[in-house]
């Protein structure tokens, strides 16, 4: 007995180990940004590692940040963007999933199966093949350097991965649930908006999450479509690279700024890690 | 001779600037009230000088401006993105004058108008730059940087006698400031392994897609510029890329062998680390632009105040001949300065929205009292363009050059801008895509991924298909105009 | 069944006209665009030619990229499903603070792409200021100078890569895992099975198929690298971690030539067409086999 139990011992001991190791490496580079947000140019050439201990923390590159244009401006276009464009990739997406599990489409000689192949595949499409056609895209539409432009340019990629998402875990819905509405003569749509969708939350605000930050880290259709007013966040980060050098100090600022939303994300993702939403595939 | 002529230039300047007090500032006294001027340009300290500097004008005018900066990266791509869609990006841009082969070609730029020219005493503006800011027979740019590259070193070091005792005894030779570039290597080699107050010998810019075509290049010069030749990057009458040859072949291999005496991540400084090296006294010896002299009195960073000596980039003794097919060797050094970058230019977009307020601010900027005033602050990316600015030592020795050092400085920014063997900044469509191929291959040669010699006649095959691709007649006829033939 | 078609269509067709705009356009666009000579800033009188593609075909560099893009993918690929696989094993255990590493373990790949190449490529080993480095010879071992190494600099892209990435494998190794019926393995240890048979026998193969779906998912979004390249080597030293995103990128938007640029982006699309067909019917395959069980 006494055996088994040390072995048990063992094994989480192991276990803790690693993991704690793997904690560190995800944690020293974002306590590094942190305490470098704090820091003096001269603790920087100077490589220090603890506040207080080897060098004095200061809020200036923060007081820098925080008077410094477009900062503001950056991160609210960021919210808007990726709030909106997943918000409609989740209505418009959920409602393609569902549709693809419960109808039998026909589209040429292209049935459901075929659909379903082409839309996940649209999250493969590497942006450089399709940047420029939209960039002249945009113009022509007047929608260049806009929220809207950038809206639209995301939701193709976003709509795919939805899909992907909810695809499975529609199909394992069982379909008996909606039967008994239909008998009763509910239209389809009512069906899904106020049966499928409530017990679907879940796996919904997962996938939601997903495209949000997706959306959120995007860095090369938001170089490329926009040049002044619609500019997210990673851009605010690549501008800290200046003809006199790179910014470390506000850098590290934006970047910790940047990450709020990501942990929370985290954060909320995590709960919903047992949702059967990724086990949907495996089966 | 031409001292005296400059004197005379600006004596001669002097007069209306002091009985027409607005000329000085270059506008035509017009106000805008309300309206909004965008500014595109790099971000950093640039940029911000050009709002910083045109608050004069903002108070005058009634308009405001605001700034669109992008980093240095990504400027030429999304200007050149934005405005070949027809799409608005700016009403002034500030971008490098290399860019003007694409941009004043194409009809994306607004000419500078005859009344403008006047009130900015267009005739002040040094010619090697004046040339640049015209294409085709018209004048798209507003004057705003003259660009070169220099040399920088540690006159204290130089002139103290223990190390001019230690260096001859070791290289056979008296210890001054290089005149070619073999001493450039026995003084770096020095500096790095006799001289303890340096870490390192040389520190130049090298790194791609990041001035390293201006750093070899301002080397590759003296190899291959021969002074009755005035072509220098393509052969003339075949437009066949001269890159390749013998003489660019040894100035890679040269460079290669100068990184034992620099910095071991030099492959990765960009133009402020540069300064930073020398000007913090980690290196003894720069090639860099002029912007090293205002740098050097900056007590935040720079160690090395009234220590910095400053001269014409080394020459050569022997250059290849291209036309001849051998090498030329000379009794006098062969030097040939190399006008790097071409220098940041004012444009007015030919979309802008103000055009006439756009125009007027962008007098203001190109006006010879603004233009002295960038030219000493040091991270306004200005180097002097003018005459007026070189001749007016005042003005320097305010911002705390000494005397001397503020004459030294302003003789070697002339010896460079007249010399007659100079080669100036290519300024052909597609320039870009040329420099890529160059630094490509010095940043294969020097990282060992091939050999000089392969790596150049690999740029020089990309050269001529790039030539191919936009038209080889239209080049040849371009660059056979912009070097004089 | 009037109301039942128009439901349908309801449901399906906005996304699909969506996705139909915002690809099919741009696809065929960019495909006409490579049989031209358009440049930005250039004239607009195209010649039309198939000049880009033969130029692609004897592009030394353009195999040098393709090689080097491969290097990453796989490589990348690799250390990222084998430390995704031990992550979730552990995670799998019952442990106390799950949701703390959880959390912890999904963050990395929460973080923008762009604020990683900084934090971690440029800051953390940077070889003047970076802590790395300061560490290593603080521990008497070699130091990581990779700026100046084609081996290392391509070492650090992976590494960051794999910081950023292993938390997708995590994710979806450790739902597999937990799909997986307790039975199965108390049956197993009731048998006296060791912990490598179960391993080899039990986890590995009922894993086989999400592990593969997330493999193959991983390397064909690992084909468009480009941002972490960008902004930590710039493809150097020399070009030898240059990717076909980054080639791509500096030709047509830098240079101006957009008719190659697009030539270039085009063959990547191509081959993400080829793995991605490799996708489908492997999934395709999968399902078959579990549908059989």
């Amino acid at each position: 007995m006494n055996k088994i139990l040390l072995k048990l011992n063992f094994n989480h001991f192991f276990t803790y180990m690693f993991l704690i190791l793997g904690s560190i490496f995800v944690y020293f580079p974002i306590y590094w940004t942190l305490i470098t947000s704090f820091k003096l140019p001269i603790s920087i050439i100077n490589i220090t590692y603890i506040p207080w201990f080897d060098f004095q923390p200061s809020l200036h590159a923060w007081k820098a940040v925080s008077e410094q244009a477009g900062v503001f401006k950056g991160f609210s276009n960021g919210i808007i963007v990726s709030l909106v464009s997943s918000l409609i990739a989740v209505i418009l997406g959920s409602m393609a999933a569902y549709g693809l599990t419960r109808f039998q489409y026909k589209f040429l000689k292209f049935r459901n199966h075929d659909l379903t192949v082409w839309i996940i595949s649209q999250r493969f499409m590497p942006p450089i093949v399709v940047v420029l056609a939209f960039l002249i895209m945009f113009i022509y539409l007047g929608i260049i350097d806009t929220l809207v432009g950038l809206i639209i340019a995301y939701l193709g990629f976003n709509i795919s991965i939805i899909v992907w998402l909810l695809k499975d875990f529609f199909k394992n819905i069982p379909i008996e649930i909606e039967e008994s509405a239909q008998i009763e003569g509910a239209s389809r749509l009512r069906i899904y908006w106020s049966i499928i969708f409530p017990i679907s939350i879940p796996a919904i605000v997962a996938s939601f999450i997903i495209c949000f930050i997706l959306t959120w880290n995007e860095f090369l259709f938001a170089l490329i479509l926009t040049y002044q007013e619609a500019g997210t966040v990673p851009l605010l980060l690549a501008a800290q690279v200046t003809n006199t050098g790179i910014q470390w100090w506000r850098l590290s600022v934006l970047a910790i700024m940047s990450l709020v939303p990501s942990i929370i994300c985290a954060v909320i993702l995590e709960k919903y890690m047992n949702s059967g939403l990724f086990s949907g595939s495996v089966k | 001779m031409f001292k005296f002529g400059l004197l005379l230039f600006s004596v001669l300047f002097l007069i209306p600037y002091n009985i027409f007090g607005d000329t000085i500032r270059g506008t035509s006294g017009e106000k805008f009230e309300g309206e909004k001027i965008v500014v595109v340009s790099i971000s950093g300290d640039q940029g911000e000088f050009l709002k910083k500097v045109a608050k004069e004008w903002e108070n005058q005018t009634g308009a405001t401006i605001e700034l669109n900066l992008i980093p240095f990266g990504e400027l030429q791509d999304k200007v050149s993105v934005a405005l070949s869609a027809g799409a608005y990006v700016g009403d002034i841009l500030n971008l490098p004058a290399y860019m003007g082969g694409d941009l004043m070609g194409n009809g994306f730029i607004e000419e500078v108008p005859e009344d403008v020219k006047a009130r900015i005493h267009w005739n002040d503006i040094l010619s090697l730059y004046k040339q640049q800011t015209e294409w085709g027979g018209k004048t798209y740019g507003y004057p705003w940087d003259g660009d070169f590259h220099s040399m920088y070193y540690r006159k204290d070091i130089i002139e103290n006698k223990k190390y001019q005792n230690d260096f001859k005894k070791i290289y056979g030779y008296n210890l001054s400031a290089p005149k070619t570039w073999d001493e450039y290597y026995d003084i770096a080699k020095f500096f790095q392994e006799n001289v303890s107050e340096l870490k390192y010998g040389s520190v130049e810019l090298i790194m791609r897609k990041n001035q390293g075509f201006h750093g070899y290049i301002s080397r590759a010069t003296c190899y291959s510029k021969m002074p009755d030749n005035p072509s220098f990057f393509f052969n003339p009458d075949t437009m066949d890329a001269e890159i390749n040859n013998p003489g660019f072949v040894k100035a890679l291999e040269d460079l290669k062998s100068i990184l034992a005496y620099s910095p071991p991540d030099m492959t990765n400084y960009g133009w402020m680390e540069n300064v930073q090296a020398f000007v913090g006294g980690i290196a003894g010896l720069d090639i860099q632009w002029a912007d090293v002299g205002p740098m050097s009195l900056n007590p935040e960073m720079s160690v090395v105040k009234g220590k910095v000596g400053f001269g014409m980039t080394p020459g050569c003794m022997k250059t290849w001949d291209a036309r001849k097919s051998r090498w030329q060797t000379f009794d006098q050094v062969n030097y040939s300065p190399y006008a790097a970058f071409g220098g940041w230019q004012i444009l007015v977009a030919k979309n802008a929205k103000n055009a006439k307020a756009a125009i007027d601010l962008a007098s203001f900027y190109g006006s010879p009292d603004t233009l002295k005033k960038a030219s000493v602050t040091g991270g306004s990316g200005v180097n002097p363009a003018r005459f007026s600015t070189i001749s007016d030592t005042s003005v320097w020795i305010d911002t705390g050059f000494s005397e001397s050092d503020a004459k030294g400085y302003l003789n070697m920014v002339e010896d460079v801008l007249m010399h007659p063997n100079a080669v100036f900044q290519l300024r052909l469509p597609g320039y870009i895509q040329y420099q890529d191929a160059l630094e490509l291959a010095v940043s294969k040669a020097l990282s060992g991924q091939s050999s000089a010699k392969s790596a150049l006649d690999e740029a020089a095959s990309k050269w001529n298909s790039i030539t191919n691709k936009i038209g080889k007649k239209s080049q040849k006829r371009l660059y056979r105009a912009s070097v004089g033939l | 069944m009037e109301k039942d078609i128009l439901a349908k269509r309801v449901f399906l067709f906005p996304s699909t006209y969506l996705l139909l705009i915002l690809t099919i356009f741009p696809i065929c666009f960019s495909l006409a665009i490579t049989f031209t000579n358009y440049r930005l800033l250039g004239s607009n009188d195209l010649e039309y030619s198939f000049n880009n593609w033969s130029q692609l075909f004897s592009d030394k560099n353009f195999f040098i990229v393709l090689t080097n893009t491969f290097k990453f993918v796989f490589i990348g690929v690799i250390f990222q499903f084998s430390l995704g696989f031990a992550i979730a094993q552990l995670l799998n255990s019952k442990i106390k603070y799950l949701k703390f590493f959880r959390i912890t373990f999904l963050l990395p790949m929460m973080m923008s792409p762009v604020a990683v190449s900084y934090i971690v490529g440029k800051m953390l080993f940077s070889e003047t200021f970076g802590p790395i480095n300061d560490l290593l010879s603080f521990w008497g071992l070699p130091l990581f100078n990779w700026s100046l190494s084609p081996i290392k600099s391509m070492a650090l892209l992976i590494m960051i890569d794999t910081w950023q990435w292993t938390p997708f494998f995590i994710l979806m190794l450790l739902a597999g895992l937990q799909s997986i019926p307790e039975e199965l393995f108390e049956a197993a240890k009731i048998d006296g099975a060791s912990s490598f048979q179960i391993f080899t026998q039990i986890t590995f193969p009922l894993l086989l198929p999400i592990s593969s779906t997330v493999i193959f998912v991983r390397i064909i979004e690992s084909f468009k690298v480009i941002d972490i390249v960008r902004i930590v080597t710039g493809g150097g030293p020399g070009n030898t971690t240059e990717t076909v995103s980054l080639y791509a990128y500096d030709i047509g938007l830098k240079g101006g030539d957009i008719a190659y640029a697009s030539t270039i982006a085009y063959a990547l699309l191509i081959m993400v067409i080829v793995f991605s067909i490799i996708y489908f019917v492997l999934e395709k395959h999968f399902k078959k086999i579990s549908g059989n069980e």
